[in-house]
Parts: structure tokens; sequence; C-alpha cells
């Protein structure tokens, strides 16, 4: 693939340098369709560009067999091949005038022009996706979609959300729709090459259309198709993406110097005596072996200080960045075919990636897409399309964090010998037991970090078709069937393999090995060999639609209807089991007992289980919708919409299975007006939408369900079953307004255009865990109650200017987006305590944002200790017991402010010279707050985790003036350790702007023949560019205040279409 | 024209095809694996799930009794509820706890009552009907009487009355409130329902996992035992025994392996299992037996080398009739049955049936040939080697703080004290602690009264 990519690159620079000299100029006029001269349009001809003037003249050097572009913003863009040197006249089509233009939203159901919209959709057409590169369609949306919030919070795992949420305790994640169905499965299926463009649809309109499960906004993925009647035109597309090593710099953890002296001192203490006398000899650190030889006598002080300062000197980032991470590699490839002749179009494509990731982990994709169109007579169009994709991935090396002793990362761990040979680690038992256990009659009880995942190797291969197929029948004029039908189906065989060489396999063997020391006999309940475990997961959907639809135009009316109901059921099946004393050579198994529990070397039990494991699932919708037009004077729209759905949910009377949505919504475009005389301005558009929707969570309903477990009691030999979901008689729908109002401006030239859009949202009865007396038993101390009211609001800006529009052209992109939300009523039981919050999850405090960010008062560290103060009484406490029990109110916390932005947005710049484009984007997150990571001497001294702060801690009288990091004590105090974590210090302003991408890219277009152009198009981008400015002042980046910083990429590519 | 009424009549076909197959449509179950309970079978797999019906006993009492105590160091690697509970003071913990386990079963068993009105009983369900039924309320009464014993005063008669007991929750709606009921009422909702139980249950169940007519039985003594009513508790300990009361010879065990009995064998003694949960902070494994208590083993005893296993700190308790290694028994066995039947005998004065029960289980217990008979003169003396040989037999049976309650009442007076570093900790008899405190978050939520310190 490499040399080819190398003859494109030749070919490409040949290109360029085949300009020849021109011996003769060529004179033209550019005229409109009445004849009239067109000035400012753009002639180009190789490298050579020219302007018309005001009489729509131009002169350029040019002879025969040389082609011509001519383009203008308010025409169509017009290529000749020159036959001779005489001069011409050029005839441009005039383009349908701007904004009121081509742009069609499509919601999925059906295709609505912008003009008759009344809700409000951003669209994100295909040059802008082309901006970003990589493997995913959703990553393209970052710093280009006006209302779309790219975040990480932990209760929202899709990482994205749509104007902020309208639910508490519902689900979060936007419906992602492919074409005319919901996309289930992921959404790495799709090709981003195969997008055209996308849609997001943002208000209640979006929630009448789809359905509760729109709640949090659709996004509606159009993939490309042929046009009836268009040539056959050939498209390639390839990239390489790359990225160097992570930056493991940027993580914070405790120096190793500071970790050992930390082990130091709990050795004094007597702390790691537990550890010695247990029996099942769990790890203990290099250090701390060394200070029990010490202790022994084996070593002499001056020798184990010695190791101890060579110990202090290590930091095992350093053995990961240098002998596991690699650089990144991406490489992307895609080709298509589209064309059609009358009455048929095609879209063909194919693409490969493969992706090689910093741990030499590999994701490879195969993307075959074939689309149909055909119209066997003139009232009726069928289209078929296939989409399959096979993916493939595999587990690479062991990354940072994976290397511990007991679970406990510590930081001076060598992976290698000073020769570079892969190192032993005492992970889960001290090498003093690993090296004698079973006097060599065992197996190997080392730790391998560097090579162990060699033997463990995790690897998946899916495959997934979508099949459709759709009839539109037009029965009579202004009157049309659409009947659809979708078929999805998946396939996820899952595979790990931990060969004899890896540890786990290793350690299960020995761990139920018992050695008989008289006569050395070695009896394994586990038989030698790998242990395979295997997934198979299977999803079937089908989904079904009759839609009819009807328009009519007479006088000044213009009426568009359409209603329809939908199908779908959906099916999910899966099996695993796993397998002991595998051999990948010959596919032979062993067998373990599974109903009796094996006595382990350390003289417990434990059960070996491999019986398979099966699932089933499936959910049945079953839709009826419509939604309805009326234009007057084609200025005055008003707009319904309303849908019902039901489902197979359980525990759902018939009656409650249905729900129901609705919208309406009206426009005027009042520049469209008589009297409407602003000349600055002649595009003005005012358009709303009302609308009401509910949500029924569907994991928690009115009856009582059980759910049988795959194998029976150990003991019993019983098969026994748990109680699912709880008779939860008093939960009712939660529901949701949401009112939108916008206006759609451009001025004159479209110099400058844009949107400026006002959201309310309103929401009732949403669930929320409410406490419980817990003597109820149901096994939790909640349970899920109609707690919470919540509103929300918000503007979603977007402003495009063309500062400059000559030749030099810099065009601008401004998205602006506020949320703002609060909870306004929230159930909380008497006896509540409260206290600072990671803002991770919902707060529920009334009147305050829905992330929010509470801190425990802080009145300073102790001057004679060094513990944390809060306040009892107003007065500087460390009775941490006290002060969680004296907070009865939120208003004995500091709020800080909420840690969801409340301004964010992006800037887009494009500058273009000739074909040379520039395009730089920022984004940037404004007024919020986030909460850091600090030392928590309690994890520090149970689980070994540490935090660079604690070289700052307080040590002495006078240091808390200069340190908010509170004094080590031990015994540890959770409490202290848990005021802290949540107090005032460690909250920090997460404003920032960030670099998100810039994109270089250079277009040259070719007549190849009457009519056709080939272009082709170099591109260079780099993302993730990293903060250009933040509040602050810890170095951190609010996007990921304790993991690493996405990655620096950059991207080199070329495209070519014929 | 013909065109509009063939897409009428189309359209009004998919209308009904639809509408009418809708139901049948949406009925599907969205999960195979879940289901509404409709059977008595889906209600017995709920009391099969031996993770919450059998393996989920309480420990916080075990903590605070005088069988097993903690060195400075294990002391250093509890939870702050752990070595509160440990020296009496844990009068702030939240949930998870104790209180929690106990009525998760209670949930279990009210949601299998609360089925059975909804299933009716035919000719051809009505064994396993009836069984379902008795066993919820069984495991029922296991929980509330569990409760009673840690969280309650002892019974007595004069007090019962008035002394709070524990929230008798009989319904799986959790929207209702119930308060805590008297110590009276507990009792005697827990002796009425096992009442009930018992013309419904077998003699002896499919498995030991399961109640039976037997564990009824072993229930009412229990029960009566700790209310102190020894006639009552005489006869069902009898009763419980006729259905069976084999001993395992303690000479034909492995007995220096760590599972005496077999790796997860329940061994012939059982009746029913009820164990602490696997997850549970054991006292087994992570505390040390009680030194006074080890000294009192004679040479020949093999409880000492069955029950127990030296570490470098102290003795280690293995857990045998659980089969898991370290995990507390809390069910219900023959060995308890005779030496309640003893204890009973021994205070109405029949000396001779007491000694009988106590030599004929002692002769399991020693080497073989080398047990000498124990006799008694007074009806005294007999009951003091009876409740030494119960501590002996019974350790760590989720009896002891039990036994020590009703004890005390009878004057035992006996005194608890805990060595944290230099600081002595006493619990004197018939402390209020002994009524050991509810959860925080429950007493902040629902205004039930808390167990006075």
């Amino acid at each position: 693939m490499r040399s080819s990519y190398f003859l494109i690159l030749t070919f490409f620079i040949q290109a360029l340098s085949a300009q020849q000299t021109p011996n003769a100029r060529l004179q033209g006029n550019v005229v409109n369709k009445n004849g009239n001269p067109i000035a400012g349009a753009s002639i180009s001809i190789g490298g050579y560009n020219s302007v018309t003037d005001s009489a729509g003249q131009f002169s350029i050097p040019a002879g025969p067999r040389d082609s011509l572009i001519i383009t203008h913003s308010g025409y169509q863009r017009s290529a000749l091949l020159l036959r001779n040197s005489k001069p011409i006249t050029i005839h441009l089509v005039e383009q349908v005038k701007d904004l009121q233009d081509l742009t069609v939203y499509s919601t999925g159901y059906q295709s609505l022009p912008k003009e008759r919209a009344t809700g409000s959709f951003t669209q994100v057409d295909n040059s802008t996706l082309n901006l970003q590169v990589g493997t995913g369609i959703i990553d393209r949306l970052k710093g280009v979609t006006n209302g779309m919030l790219f975040e990480n919070k932990t209760d929202n795992p899709t990482g994205y959300t749509i104007r902020g949420l309208s639910t508490i305790n519902g689900p979060r994640a936007p419906l992602l729709v492919v074409d005319n169905f919901p996309y289930e499965g992921d959404i790495t299926n799709i090709n981003p090459n195969d997008v055209e463009n996308i849609t997001v649809l943002k208000d209640a309109a979006a929630t009448s259309i789809w359905g509760s499960r729109a709640g949090n906004g659709v996004i509606v993925i159009t993939t490309k198709r042929g046009k009836i009647n268009q040539p056959l035109k050939i498209g390639f597309n390839s990239n390489i993406l790359i990225a160097g090593k992570p930056d493991l710099s940027y993580l914070r953890p405790m120096s190793s110097k500071d970790y050992i002296g930390v082990e130091r001192f709990l050795f004094d203490q007597g702390y790691y005596s537990n550890f010695e006398n247990n029996p099942n000899f769990p790890a203990l650190s290099p250090a701390v072996e060394l200070m029990i030889k010490e202790r022994d006598g084996l070593l002499s002080g001056a020798e184990v200080n010695t190791q101890l300062e060579t110990l202090g000197g290590k930091d095992i980032r350093d053995d990961y960045t240098r002998y596991v991470y690699r650089n990144m590699l991406n490489q992307q490839y895609s080709l298509n075919l589209r064309g059609g002749g009358p009455g048929m179009s095609f879209y063909i494509s194919g693409g490969y990636d493969h992706n090689k990731g910093n741990l030499e982990n590999h994701f490879e994709r195969i993307t075959l897409n074939m689309t149909n169109t055909i119209q066997p007579v003139k009232n009726i169009r069928i289209s078929t399309g296939m989409y399959y994709t096979i993916n493939k991935t595999a587990s690479g090396r062991s990354g940072y964090g994976t290397a511990t002793v007991g679970s406990r990362p510590v930081p001076y761990l060598n992976l290698a010998d000073v020769n570079g040979n892969p190192a032993t680690l005492s992970n889960i038992y001290r090498q003093g037991f690993t090296d004698t256990a079973g006097g060599g009659r065992l197996l190997d009880w080392n730790y391998y970090p560097l090579d162990n995942w060699k033997h463990n190797k995790q690897s998946s291969l899916s495959r997934n078709l979508l099949a459709n197929l759709s009839v539109n029948w037009q029965l009579i004029p202004g009157l049309s069937l659409d009947l659809l039908y979708q078929y999805q189906s998946g396939n996820t065989d899952t595979r790990n393999l931990q060969d004899i060489n890896s540890f786990e396999t290793r350690n299960l063997i020995n761990t139920f090995s018992q050695l008989d020391h008289s006569t050395g006999v070695v009896t394994r309940a586990v038989p030698l060999g790998a242990v395979l475990t295997k997934g198979i997961g299977t999803s079937q959907i089908h989904n079904g639609r009759a839609q009819l639809n009807a328009g009519k135009k007479w006088g000044d009316h213009d009426i568009a209807v359409m209603a329809g109901s939908e199908i779908r059921h959906s099916n999910s099946g899966g099996s695993s089991f796993t397998g002991y004393g595998y051999n990948d050579d010959l596919l032979t198994i062993g067998i373990v007992d599974p109903v009796n529990p094996h006595p382990t070397y350390f003289g417990n039990s434990g059960y070996l289980d491999n019986s398979p494991y099966f699932s089933d699932n499936s959910n049945r919708f079953v839709s009826f919708y419509g939604n309805g037009a009326y234009t007057f004077r084609e200025k005055y729209t008003l707009s319904g919409s309303a849908r019902k759905d039901a489902s197979n949910l359980f525990g759902l009377k018939t009656n409650d299975k249905w729900n129901p949505l609705w919208s309406a919504g009206a426009s005027w475009n009042i520049s469209g007006e008589d009297f409407y005389k602003i000349s600055l301005l002649p595009y003005l558009k005012l358009r709303m939408t009302y609308g009401f929707s509910g949500n029924v969570d569907l994991s928690k309903s009115g009856v009582t369900t059980i759910g049988f477990y795959g194998n029976p009691d150990n003991q019993s030999n019983l098969n026994y079953a748990m109680i699912d979901q709880f008779y939860n008689p008093e939960l009712r729908w939660e529901k949701v307004n949401t009112f939108n109002i916008g206006f759609d401006f451009a001025s004159s030239g479209s110099i400058i255009s844009g949107s400026i859009e006002f959201y309310k949202k309103r929401g009732l009865d949403l669930f929320g865990p409410a406490p419980i007396d817990y003597s109820a038993g149901i096994g939790s101390n909640t349970v899920i109650k109609n707690v919470a009211d919540m509103k929300g609001h918000g503007w979603d800006i977007n402003l495009q200017s063309k500062n400059l529009n000559g030749r030099f052209k810099w065009y601008s992109t401004l998205i602006l987006n506020t949320n703002n939300s609060r909870t306004t009523a929230y159930y909380t039981s008497p006896g509540t305590t409260w206290g600072g919050t990671f803002g991770e999850s919902i707060t529920p405090v009334i009147g305050k944002p829905l992330y929010a960010i509470f801190s425990n008062p802080w009145a300073g560290l102790d001057p004679l200790t060094g513990d944390p103060r809060g306040l009892v009484n107003k007065q500087p406490s460390n009775d941490y017991y006290a002060i969680i029990n004296g907070a009865t109110s939120p208003d004995s916390l500091t709020y800080h402010g909420p840690s969801t932005p409340k301004f964010f947005g992006a800037l887009g710049n494009n500058f273009s010279f000739k074909g040379l484009s520039l395009t730089v984007n920022i984004t940037y997150k404004l007024d919020y707050f986030f909460r850091r990571t600090s030392i928590s001497y309690s994890q520090l001294v149970d689980a070994g985790i540490g935090h660079s702060d604690y070289a700052e801690r307080w040590q002495q009288p006078g240091d808390e003036d200069r340190t908010t990091i509170p004094s080590f004590v031990y015994p540890t105090d959770y409490n202290r350790d848990n005021f802290y974590a949540l107090s005032e210090p460690t909250v920090s302003n997460g404003s920032h702007i960030r670099l998100q991408f810039v994109n270089l890219s250079y277009d040259r277009e070719m007549p190849l023949s009457k009519g056709k152009t080939s272009s082709f198009t170099f591109y260079l981008n780099a993302s993730n560019l990293g903060l250009i400015w933040k509040a602050n002042k810890h170095g951190l980046d609010p996007d990921s205040p304790a993991d690493l910083q996405p990655q620096k990429t950059y991207a080199i590519g070329f495209k070519a279409s014929f | 024209m013909r065109k509009y009424k063939l897409l009428l009549v189309f359209a009004l076909l998919l209308f009904v095809t639809l509408s009418t197959s809708c139901k049948k449509y949406l009925d599907l179950r969205p999960d195979k694996r879940i289901r509404v309970p409709s059977t008595v079978s889906d209600l017995q797999g709920l009391l099969d799930n031996a993770n919450v019906m059998n393996k989920k006993a309480p420990t916080y009492d075990v903590l605070s009794s005088d069988e097993y105590f903690a060195t400075d160091a294990i002391y250093q690697s509890f939870s702050p509820n752990q070595r509160n509970a440990y020296i009496w003071e844990n009068y702030t913990y939240n949930y998870s706890n104790d209180w929690s386990l106990l009525y998760e079963g209670v949930y279990y068993s009210n949601v299998v009552l609360d089925g059975l009105n909804n299933i009716e009983r035919t000719r051809e369900n009505s064994s396993q009907w009836d069984n379902v039924k008795g066993s919820a309320l069984v495991y029922r009464c296991i929980s509330f009487l569990k409760a009673a014993w840690t969280f309650s005063k002892t019974y007595d008669k004069e007090t019962a009355a008035q002394d709070p007991g524990i929230s008798l929750r009989t319904s799986s709606d959790f929207n209702q409130d119930v308060e805590r009921a008297t110590v009276a009422d507990t009792y005697s909702k827990i002796i009425g329902d096992l009442m009930v139980s018992i013309p419904l249950l077998p003699e002896k169940p499919v498995h030991v996992m399961r109640p039976s007519r037997q564990a009824a039985f072993g229930l009412l003594a229990r029960t009566y035992l700790s209310m102190r009513i020894y006639d009552s508790c005489l006869k069902y300990a009898g009763l419980c025994l006729s259905v069976g009361d084999e001993l395992v010879d303690y000479n034909s065990t492995d007995i220096l392996t760590i599972y005496p009995f077999g790796r997860a064998v329940l061994n012939k003694e059982v009746i029913m299992n009820q164990q602490v949960g696997l997850n549970h902070y054991g006292p087994g494994t992570t505390m040390r037996v009680d030194s006074v208590l080890l000294a009192t083993y004679h040479p020949n005893d093999l409880r000492k080398p069955v029950f127990f296993r030296t570490r470098p700190d102290g003795y280690q308790f293995k857990g045998p009739y659980s089969g898991t290694y370290g995990v507390t028994f809390t069910g219900l066995a023959t060995d308890e049955m005779i030496l309640t039947r003893a204890e009973c005998n021994a205070r109405a004065g029949r000396i001779t049936e007491a000694m009988d029960d106590i030599n004929n289980l002692l002769r399991m217990r020693y080497i073989t040939g080398t047990f000498v008979e124990l006799s008694a003169s007074t009806a005294a003396e007999a009951l003091v080697i009876i409740l030494l040989e119960r501590r002996k037999e019974l350790y760590s049976r989720g009896l002891r703080w039990m036994d020590i309650k009703r004890l005390n009442k009878e004057g035992a007076g006996i005194v608890l004290s805990r060595t944290v570093g230099s600081t002595v900790f006493t619990l004197l008899p018939n402390e209020n602690r002994y009524a050991l405190p509810l959860p925080q978050d429950i007493i902040l939520l629902t205004g039930i009264p808390q167990n006075p310190r």
C-alpha cells in the first residue's frame, strides 16, 4: 500500500509542475442568463487566476486544450475545455438564493426544506465533516456543531450532549440514526467517507418525530447516494494519521523518593507485619523487601540505603515510554463510484482502515457499501442498499498502570533489567514465595510485565450488515406512499486466549495445585494448557415503516402532511464459555470439575466455572406518527407533529405502554413582508416550537420481575433466581416541555449570516433515587421515584461571516452556546447530610445547576498539626464527624458554580487563496469549575496510590501559609481525607480555550471532458493541539484533570475525484 | 377514484392488522431470563437463592461477643464500623450493614408470600405450594429472630410488652412505613409464623439449604430458649431430634485438614444451612480465638483440632460446619439441639436425661476409647457442665451473643472486656448496649427509636 501511495504522490507533484508556458491570452466575458455581465467571478486555469471586472470581462493566459473553471458565490460553478483561443462568452447559471437554497434537513422520516422548518436543526455538511480526519464519524462533529457539547461525565458514557439534559436519571445518550432508522451497535461501523452530511435535531420537533428515545436530541447521519442522470464519478480518499507516544509526564503520581519515604515510615510502624504473616504471601514492594532484609540482618543498612537511593531515582513512566509505548499510526483508504442513468442511480464504495495504537493494539475495518435506485415506471422508485462492515481488534501491550505490586501502583518498578531484558515482578505474591513455592515442581510463578501481553491476547471480530429496501410509490399527484424495510444484523466473536506462558494461566494452575511433599507429586485441578474464553454476540433488528405523504399547493396555500406507522423488533443474544487446558494447535481441551470446590495451594478453596452462559433479549416497538405543515403565501408556516410509541416493556399495562408526544411550531418569513425594508438584512425569519414529551425508564416498572441464574447453586445444585426489578407502584412518567425560538438571517450577499436561537426546557416528575427505609430489604437504600423538577435554558448562536471575499478569502464561523440548568425541586429525606461534590453526577440542590460543584467550607490548615479544618458552629474545627453530621442543609456548603460550562462553542477561521485553504478551529468552554485530585492518605496507605501533592504537604508550623495540603497522619483517617478531597482548595476554574484542529488543503480542479471535472485535494491536518489558555494555575487540562490528555494527532491525506 | 378506494382499503387493512396483533406482539418478554413470577416454581427459584436466603447471616453480634479477640494489629486493619462494633460503640453506621442484610431475606420471603396470593393452590401444585409458603415463613422467621437477638433487649416477660423490638415487615411494598414492634409482639410473630409453617413443610427437605419441619421445630426451640421458656423449648428440641438425631463421630473426620468434613460438605448433623456471607467481614479468618476458652478443651477432645488451626499470633477458626474455610455456620444442627435439650432437662431437674445427652455427644467428640463419662450430682452442677460444653461445641455458631444475654438474665454475671492498646473497654451484664444500635440512617429517615446507649 505504501508504494501505491508514493505513486499517487508522484503523480500529484507532476500534475503541479506540468504547467505549460502560456503562449496566448484568452479574452472573454461572463454573463448571467439574461445576458447581464457578472462582476467578480473568478476564472482559474492551472495555476493562473483572474477575476471579471464590472463589465464581466476577463483576460487570462490560456490556449487550446486548457481547462477553465469559473466560480462565483451566487452562481453554479462552471468548467469547460478550450478548443481554441477565440474570445468566449460564458453563461453562468444562478444558484438558488443563499440560505433559502439547497439546505434540506433530513429528519430520518422526511426531507424538510430549510424554509419550511420551524424547529431547531444543525446541519454539518460534507466539506465541514472532511475538515477532520479519523476513524469515527462522531468525533468529526467536535468544534463544528452548534449546540453540541463534548465532555466526560461519569454518568454519560457517550461523552457528548445536545443542549444539556432534560432528565436527571433517565438515559442521556442522543439517538443515532443512519439514513432512516436508529442505528444499534457501534457507530464506528460506519465509514466517515460514506457520510454525506449530518443533521442534528435539537428541540421538541425531534422527540415528536422520533419518540421518547430522542429526548436527548437526535443525530441523523445521511450516507452518500447516486443521482439519477449523473455521470459516473469516482472518488478516492486516503490518509495517514500519526501520533507520538502518550505524554505520561502530564500525570501526577508521587515521586519515587517520597513513596519510599512513606514505605519506610509504615515499615517502622509495623504496618507490613500483617502482610508478612498472611498465609497467602501477598506481594511487597522492592523497597519493603529491602527493609525486611535489613531488619533480618541479611543486608547491611548501608547496602540497603544505596539500593533504596537507586530505586528513589527511578520513574516507572520512563520505562513505559521507553519499552512499552510506540507511535500510533492509522491508515485509511476509501474508494467510491457513483452515478446514474435514466431511471437508475447507484453508489458503491469500499473502505479499509488499519489503526495501530500506542500499545500495538490493532483495529481493522473493512466497509463495503452499495446502494441502488431504480425507477421501473414513472411513479415508482425502488432503492436497495447494503452496508457491510467487518471489524477486527486485537489487544496489545499492557499500558501504564498495569505493573503493580499487590495492585499498588509502585512508581519505581523496573520493567526491564539494565540490558533491556524483560524484568520479573512480584505482582501478587512475594518474590520469596514465587521463587521457592513447590520446590520447582509448580509452574513458574513470576510475572513479566513486558512479555505477558504476548501470552494474554484479546481479540474480536465483528461483522455487521445493514440491508434495506424502500419503495416510493407516487399514487396520484400529491400523494405518495413510502414502504421501508431495514434489516440489521451483527455478529461479534470475542476471544481471550491466555496461553500457558501467561501469568494469569500459570497463576490459576498453580493456585489450584496440590503438592504432596513426601512424593513430590503435583495434583492439578486445572489441566496444563491455555485458558480460552470465547464469547459470541448476535443481534438482529427488523424495522418496517409505512408512510403516506401528501402535499398540495393552491393559490396562497401550501399544505404538506405525512402519517405513518412503524414496527421494530430487535433481538440480541449471546453465549460465552471458558475452556481450560486448551491447545490452540490441536484444538484439544481439558476438563475441570465445576461441581465441587477445589483446594487452593494456600489452604482455601474455590470453584472452577466453565459452564456456558446464554442470554437472549428482545425489544419490540410499535409506533404511529404524523406531522403536517401549512404555509400561507410562503411567509407563514404552522406545523404540528405527534407520535405514539408502544413497547414490550415489563410491567406496563397496555395503556401505559403507549407514550404520546407532540410538538407544534410556527415560522414567519419577516423579510417577505411588504413593510420589511431593512436592506442590511435582506433575509430574516422567525420560528418557534413548543412540545411535550414523556419518558418512562425501561428499567423501572410496576411489577416485580425475577431473573434466573444460568448455573445452579454450587451446593444445592438447584437452579435459582434473583429479584430483577421490584414492584414500584408509585412511579409516574417523567414529563418534559420544550420551547424554542429562533431567528435566521442573512445580510446582503450573505456577508454575515446565521441564526440565533433561545430554548427553554422544563422537566417535571423526573426520576431520581430517593432514600427509603431499607428495612424494606430490596437490596438498596434508595429507590427510583419521581423526585425532581428541573428547568434549563440556553442560547445557540451561529454566525458566519465573509470577512474577505476577493481572491484571498477569509471566512469565519462562530458558534456560541450557553446552557443553564437548575434543579427546581428535589425530594430529600429528613436527616440527609450534605457534603462537597465532584460535579460528576447530578446535584440535588434546589436552585443550583444539575451538575454543580459544592465544597466543604475551609478554615485552613491547623497551624499546629496541619489538619485540614472545616467549620463547626462557625468555628474552625477538625472534628470531621461533627463537620459531616452538622451539614444538614446545602447552605452549609460553599457553592462554586456549575461543573458543565455555561458558555461553550467554537471559532473557525478559513483562509483560502486559489486552491489553498487553511482552517483553524478553536473551541472554548467558559465559566465552570472542576475538582482536582489530590493526596488521600487512606488511599496512599491502603491502596498505595500516591499523588505529587504529597511533596507540598504541611510538614511543620508555618507551612499552613504556603500550602493547603494536609499533613500526613497515621493511622489514616478516612473522614479527614474525604473532608479535604471535597473541600474548597481542590476546586479550580475550568475555563479554557483549546486549539482543536488545523487543516490545510490544496485543491486543484481540471476538466476532463465537457461537463466533467476531476479534482485533487492534498490535505494536512493536526488535531488536539492543546490548550491556548486556561484559567487554572495547576497546569491541568480541565477536560482530563486526572487522566492522560487527548493525544496530538497529525494526518496527511490525498483525495481525488474523477 | 379507484385508486382512492384501493388506498383506503389498504390503510384500513394495515390499521386493523397492526392494532389487533399489537397486544400479542408487545407481550414478548424483553429478556428471556427475566419473568414476572407467575408459577410456584418461579417463587421456589427465589427461595433457592442461597446467596440471599442462606448465606447472608450477619456478624455484628459475633464481633461484639466474647468468642474472638483482635490483636492491636488486627484492630488496626478494621474499618471504623468494625472497630466501633468491637468496643460496643457503633452508633453511627449507615447502609450497608447487618440490618440491611437481614432484611434482604425478609424482602424475598415477602415477595414470595405476596406472589402466592396470585397463584391458585391446586391439587397438582399443592405440595410445592405448601412447601414454598412454609419455607418463606421459616426464612423470614430466621431473619426476624436474628434481628431480635441482635437489636433488641433480651426477652423478659415483665418488660417485653414495652421494650422496642424490630420492624416486622410483612409486605413487599417498600412504600409502607413500619414501626418497631414490641419485643413481645416480635417473638409472638415469630412463634406464630413457625407454627403456621410446620404443617406445610416436609419432615426432611430435598436439600438442607431448604427449610423443613425439623428446622421449624429447631427454630422454635431456639426461640423459646432465648425467651427462657424452657418447657416449650424442651418440647420442640425433642420434636426436632425425633426427626433425626445423627451425630458425626469426630474420629472419622480428617481432623488435620482445613476441611475436617470435606470441602463444601455440609455434614450429616446439619438440619438447615445458614452461614455468614462470603464477602462479609468474617471474624473467622481475621480474628483470633479466645484463649481462655481454648484452655478448656481436654487434650483428647477432637473439637480443638477440628475447629481450630494455629497461626503465628494465635488460633484461627476453620468454620467446619459451613464447609467453607473460616466461614461461620449459623444454621441448625443436631448437636445444638442435643445441648439445648440437655440444658432444659437440667433446668427442670432431670439430671440423668441431661447427662445422658451430654455423654452421648461427647463420646463422638473424644478420641475413641478415651472418653470418661461425666456425671453431676445436682442440677446446678449439671447445668455448669452443659453450659461449658455448649460454649465449646457451639463455637462461632451465631448463638453466643444470645446466650450471654439470656444467661446474664439468669444471673450468670458474664462481663465482657476488650483491650485495645492500653485502653480497656467493658460491657457489664444486662447493659443497654446489649441491644446493639440500629443504623443511624434508618433512625434519621424513619424516626423509629434508637436503642439507648
